[in-house]
């Protein structure tokens, strides 16, 4: 048993501030695994330590087969790996095609913007809103159809894994509920893998087949979700709710 | 000596004697040629230790001082010939009237200045400075009557006490003293001010203008106060280089001199008083140098300044005086780390 | 009438040289946040290599594509060497980093070509007027200048819009993190912006030079001050605004140093910059309103 993404040990941080310590996870090929953790438990820079935003300071990171840990930021979406930011990162000054085009600028070859065109179609056609708004300014849509954006931009580039950072934050919860149950969707009927951080608990694991909890830097506690959903102590000391 | 390490005051009091019994034995000791260097030396410092406060103590930049330097030189120019003797030249307490005129008047245009300024930011204001520094020659050859363009106006020269003449002293000597004792009174007063509560809120307002207000000050005022300070030590370096070069004209306040004076305040190290004095030293005597001691193109000094200006910024943004408070293995003075704020 | 037509023939014709400057400058701007104050110089450096390859080899042309070349060539080295380190630093210090090298270039090129040879840029094509019923209209030289201009305009317009270099090149300078994400490689995309707008400064410093005397390493102090001008009052985050700011500085301060006096160019474009830093420090076409949300 091989999981696409493996991470032992890592160590993170900015400058001499340690932030992650010693995170280990393992998400296996088309399942959601939702991390948890309250408002600076360290979550959002796991992630960057995984793409590379932030240079981890040990630890290795695996990414089908191959060790990602030290590849420049640029080399990991050609190899199916990517990472949507906190707030989406949707490029305020470009319109929500251009974001698109973005998702697939890394292919190469003959064949690269016809297989681009056709991705940005099927984005399209999972978010008929994006359609209708392809001309518009990424600063001119509202905070759900960003995040939109963003996970469509993301689903051009075909990735094998996603990494998403509190795709739910600042939404409301019918635009949680879209996106959750896409993700979900995109699960089941593509096999994509997801890596999920969020401090919407009850969302996440909704949909998560694992879950892992980190509060300071740290693991508290991993299993399945449905066992963490049901662990009231647990939810208590580190979930708040 | 606890005395000393106890009051500011007395402390800059005395670094200021030393500057001035340093200064007038080099005078007392050289020929005029040489003078004529430490005038201008002086004179430099005059005006960097204005920029310094300006740059470095309150965060705004200014790449056309030579445009205040020139309104000094030309109130000096305006003020002066019609007061000369029968030799046409003036006594020195008409000179120091003059100067103290020099710096009423660009003071005055400096706050003016400053209240634009105000309202600008990092680039921008470096533009607008240098759009101002190039608008220069067109004012004075379009006001021709008043400032007879690209020609100039022509500054006395002062008067040589009898005293000193028969001592074998040189009209250059009595430049350069008068220069010295300016750049003296100008350290001490910008040493003063540096810390006192002007400086710490010139220095409050270059760190972080939000938290500035949020404390209750005016960003704006003490923005226009820190243009208003640089200009009046600038207004007496240009009346000082217009009584060396006896006149104003735009040539020699230009690009080059504006450059020249900012370069000496980095290569110093900004916001730093004796970085100002060592950045002037640099400046003016690699000038000496390159061009009349080694005969090198008449470039190279400006190849090599520019060069270190580079460096400097990249590699040590504290200058000279960082380097030798590194060196002295003290903790930095906050004062001499203007980056270190954000 | 006759006096406002070449007023205004000429407004155009320098207007579209400051906004090839304009355009080197808002092309840095947008993707560093670093405004280059050693433009001006740099494109100098490019007019005297065109000097030095036609004087070698007899061709005009041959000299300004050297001179095209050198411009990219200069703008990545300069990137490379001195602005890369420089672009993360605080604002006062890339201004003084750009300000040493404006010394350095121009100290350099003073050394390396003496004063005892005077040298010009010869204009592409006449600069004398076509005449419409006795009314002197515009020269060769001016539709030279202007279809120049427009034509970088345009190659770099398309370059930045239409094409996908110039997506990765907007990505990067908007938001580099995402850009990277995306597979960008974003310091080669500075790099090439960084070249572009060498050439646009190449391209400004060809066609200004011929209007001067004699070519100078200061020759383009001046330019590059009305340059900064048009694109503070297009917006420096604008290209279409630095052309239209180009075009627009261009037209006013023909008229008032036709009108006035030639004397007040700078003085007038002084206060223009001012006028419109105080009025509308965004500028009329910046996108700044967009950052900020």
């Amino acid at each position: 048993m091989t999981a696409l993404l493996e991470v032992e040990g890592l160590n993170s941080g900015y400058g001499r501030l340690q932030v992650l310590h010693d995170f280990s996870v393992a998400v296996e090929q088309s399942t959601i695994t939702a991390v948890l953790g309250a408002n600076g438990a360290g979550k959002s820079t796991m992630l960057k330590s995984l793409s590379g935003l932030v240079r981890p300071t040990s630890g290795k990171v695996v990414f089908d087969g191959e060790d990602i840990t030290k590849l420049p930021v640029e080399a990991l979406i050609q190899r199916g790996f990517t990472h949507v930011p906190e707030g989406g990162g949707v490029i305020p000054e470009l319109t929500v095609e251009e974001n698109l085009r973005l998702g697939g600028l890394w292919r190469t070859g003959p064949s690269a913007a016809k297989t681009t065109a056709d991705a940005i179609d099927e984005v399209y056609d999972l978010f008929e809103r994006l359609r209708e708004r392809r001309t518009f300014h990424g600063h001119q849509l509202s905070g759900g159809e960003r995040q939109m954006l963003a996970l469509g931009r993301a689903l051009v580039a075909k990735p094998k894994m996603v990494l998403l950072d509190e795709p739910s934050l600042g939404l409301a919860p019918p635009i949680v509920a879209r996106i959750m149950a896409l993700l979900r969707d995109l699960r089941d009927q593509q096999g994509l893998t997801v890596l999920l951080v969020e401090q919407n608990v009850g969302s996440a694991l909704g949909i998560a087949d694992e879950g892992v909890v980190i509060s300071v830097g740290k693991v508290v506690t991993r299993g399945p979700a449905a066992d963490l959903q049901s662990d009231v102590k647990l939810r208590h000391a580190y979930l708040g709710f | 000596m606890n005395v000393l390490r106890s009051s500011t005051l007395l402390r800059n009091l005395a670094a200021t004697a030393i500057f001035l019994v340093i200064g007038f034995l080099a005078v007392y000791s050289v020929d005029e040629y040489t003078a004529g260097t430490v005038a201008k030396l002086a004179l430099y410092i005059c005006a960097a230790l204005g920029l310094t406060v300006l740059v470095g103590g309150n965060g705004q930049i200014s790449l056309g001082h030579a445009a205040l330097m020139a309104i000094g030189a030309y109130t000096m120019a305006k003020f002066l010939p019609s007061r000369t003797d029968d030799f046409g030249q003036v006594s020195i307490g008409v000179i120091v009237v003059g100067l103290i005129l020099a710096i009423a008047v660009t003071t005055l245009v400096g706050a003016v200045i400053g209240v634009a300024a105000a309202r600008l930011r990092g680039p921008y204001l470096a533009g607008a400075t240098l759009a101002l520094g190039v608008a220069v020659p067109g004012v004075t050859t379009y006001f021709h009557d008043t400032f007879n363009g690209e020609q100039g106006l022509p500054i006395p020269v002062p008067r040589l006490p009898a005293s000193l003449e028969s001592a074998g002293w040189t009209i250059g000597h009595v430049v350069a003293l008068i220069a010295i004792a300016c750049a003296a009174v100008a350290l001490l007063l910008m040493a003063n001010l540096k810390r006192s509560a002007v400086g710490r809120h010139l220095a409050a307002v270059r760190d972080h203008e939000i938290s500035a207000q949020l404390c209750g000050l005016s960003v704006p005022r003490e923005q226009v106060r820190a243009f208003a300070f640089s200009a009046a030590t600038a207004g007496v370096g240009g009346g000082l280089l217009g009584l060396v070069i006896q006149g104003a004209n735009p040539h020699s306040f230009g690009l080059v001199l504006s450059l020249s004076v900012l370069g000496a305040v980095v290569i110093g190290g900004l916001g730093s008083l004796r970085g100002a004095i060592w950045g002037s030293i640099v400046v003016v005597y690699l000038d000496l140098i390159l061009k009349d001691e080694l005969k090198v193109d008449p470039n190279a000094p400006a190849a090599a300044y520019g060069l270190l200006l580079i460096v400097v910024m990249l590699a040590m943004p504290g200058g000279i005086q960082g380097l030798l408070t590194r060196l002295g293995g003290r903790l930095p003075r906050r004062s001499a780390q203007p980056q270190g704020g954000n | 009438m006759e006096r406002f037509i070449l007023f205004t023939v000429n407004g155009f014709a320098f207007g579209a040289i400051y906004a090839s400057v304009a355009l080197a400058l808002v092309i840095i701007w947008r993707a560093t946040r670093v405004l280059n104050f050693a433009q001006g110089a740099q494109a100098v450096a490019s007019a005297y290599v065109a000097w030095s390859v036609t004087d070698a080899t007899g061709s005009f042309w041959l000299g300004v594509l050297a001179a095209l070349v050198s411009g990219l060539v200069i703008g990545a080295l300069v990137q490379l060497t001195v602005f890369r380190k420089a672009e993360s630093m605080p604002h006062l210090n890339a201004v003084i980093v750009g300000v040493g090298l404006l010394i350095l270039i121009q100290a350099v090129l003073g050394m390396a070509y003496s004063v005892e040879t005077t040298r010009t840029i010869d204009a592409a094509f006449s600069s004398s007027k076509w005449q419409v019923a006795g009314t002197p209209l515009v020269s060769p030289q001016d539709v030279f200048v202007l279809g120049s201009v427009l034509l970088v305009m345009a190659g770099i317009g398309y370059l930045m819009a239409k094409t996908p270099v110039g997506l990765r090149m907007r990505a990067a300078a908007f938001a580099p993190d995402t850009a990277r994400l995306m597979g960008v490689k974003v310091s080669r995309m500075l790099t090439l912006g960084w070249a572009v707008a060498g050439l646009a400064g190449a391209v400004a410093a060809i066609l200004v030079v011929p209007t001067s005397a004699e070519l100078t390493p200061q020759v383009m102090d001046g330019v590059f001050v009305l340059g900064f001008t048009a694109a503070v009052v297009g917006g420096l985050d604008s290209l279409v605004g630095a052309v239209v700011g180009g075009l627009g500085v261009g037209l006013v301060l023909s008229y008032t140093s036709g009108y006035l006096s030639s004397d007040l160019l700078y003085p007038a474009a002084l206060v223009l910059l001012i006028v419109i830093l105080l009025v509308k420090p965004e500028g009329l076409f910046s996108a700044a309103q967009a950052r900020r949300v």
